[in-house]
């Protein structure tokens, strides 16, 4: 598993330029990119409050801990930078968060990128517990908003 | 496995599901894509429930993003159950016990009435178990009586209602 620094994140970033109008899934990993957003987040182990899904530069960062505003929500790591956003379904994100992921295959992000490399979109599918589903989620404004989204719930 | 590693049938004389429209309650009955990780065990709603192991009820657990009537606990292993990890759905716990230990057999809620949810299911509580992090067949651990063992691990997948103390 590797940490980038901060330097790193910023060449590899401009580096992905490349990478306009793909699709591009995300695997998840457990370490966390050291950029300056999350490292802010002192005195909290990052390990247990974070979530990280990585393709070469982009990321997207779940962050569960940090009461304060703008702590606790979604980090997105791309061309442009990186974007903070608050949850898009604090009921969902509270489940996610105290249920987990079973394993690495069970959630993961697919994210749309424009021709500057800046994700647009992002699709989170997750099998946890006895539900399944997925939300499709535009990235383009100040906040995600919900293109479509889907739950199914499984008899045990 | 040891002696040590037994568990305690959450359910008093609960025996395994058998098959109904939505399958059956065994380990690893097909259910679709994925495999049923746990037992479902046969309860009338409000039935006590117990703990399997001696532990720390760890918190509440929701078994669906959608559905929040639906609850259960995780309960993380202590002392001869500290590699253990289990969780129980479809119960009602006594909130109180969150963050409480509690030992094998101690009454940790009541079942729920899962026939909302699903008309023409066979009621029953989830149960889930861990060893160190890995998925095993609780039925293999419910072992108060040998011959009640084989009894559960005998004969063909529907055969319905096996028991398992």
């Amino acid at each position: 598993m590797k940490t980038y620094r901060l330097s790193t994140l910023v060449f590899m970033l401009v580096a992905i330029s490349g990478c306009a109008g793909k699709q591009l899934s995300l695997s998840h990993v457990s370490n966390t990119p050291a950029i300056p957003e999350i490292t802010q987040l002192q005195n909290i182990d990052l390990s247990d409050c974070s979530r990280s899904y990585q393709n070469k530069s982009i990321w997207v960062v779940e962050v569960y801990c940090g009461e304060a505003e703008g702590q606790s929500g979604i980090y997105l790591f791309d061309t442009s930078g990186s974007r903070y956003y608050q949850w898009y379904d604090q009921a969902f994100s509270q489940w996610h968060q105290s249920e987990g992921c079973p394993d690495q295959d069970s959630c993961n992000y697919t994210v749309k990128l424009d021709g500057s490399g800046r994700i647009t979109e992002l699709l989170f599918t997750f099998n946890i517990n006895l539900s399944s589903g997925y939300y499709q989620l535009d990235s383009q404004g100040d906040s995600l908003e919900i293109l479509d989204k889907e739950i199914i719930d499984s008899p045990s | 496995m040891t002696s040590k590693q037994s568990i305690v049938n959450p359910v008093a004389n609960g025996k395994v599901r058998g098959y109904d429209k939505h399958g059956a309650g065994h380990y690893h009955a097909p259910r679709g894509t994925r495999l049923h990780d746990g037992i479902d065990i046969i309860t009338t709603t409000g039935q006590d429930i117990v703990s399997p192991i001696d532990g720390t009820v760890t918190r509440k657990s929701y078994p669906y993003a959608g559905d929040l009537r639906y609850t259960g606990l995780l309960i993380t292993g202590t002392g001869k159950h500290k590699d253990f990890e289990v969780k129980i759905w479809y119960m009602l716990p006594f909130q109180t016990l969150i963050g409480k230990p509690v030992i094998a057999g101690n009454q940790i809620g009541t079942a729920q009435d899962l026939t909302i949810k699903y008309p023409s299911i066979t009621n029953h509580v989830h149960l889930q178990v861990k060893v160190n992090g890995k998925s095993v067949d609780p039925a293999t651990l419910i072992t108060t009586g040998s011959a009640a063992k084989k009894l559960l691990h005998s004969g063909p997948p529907w055969a319905a209602h096996r028991a398992i103390t």
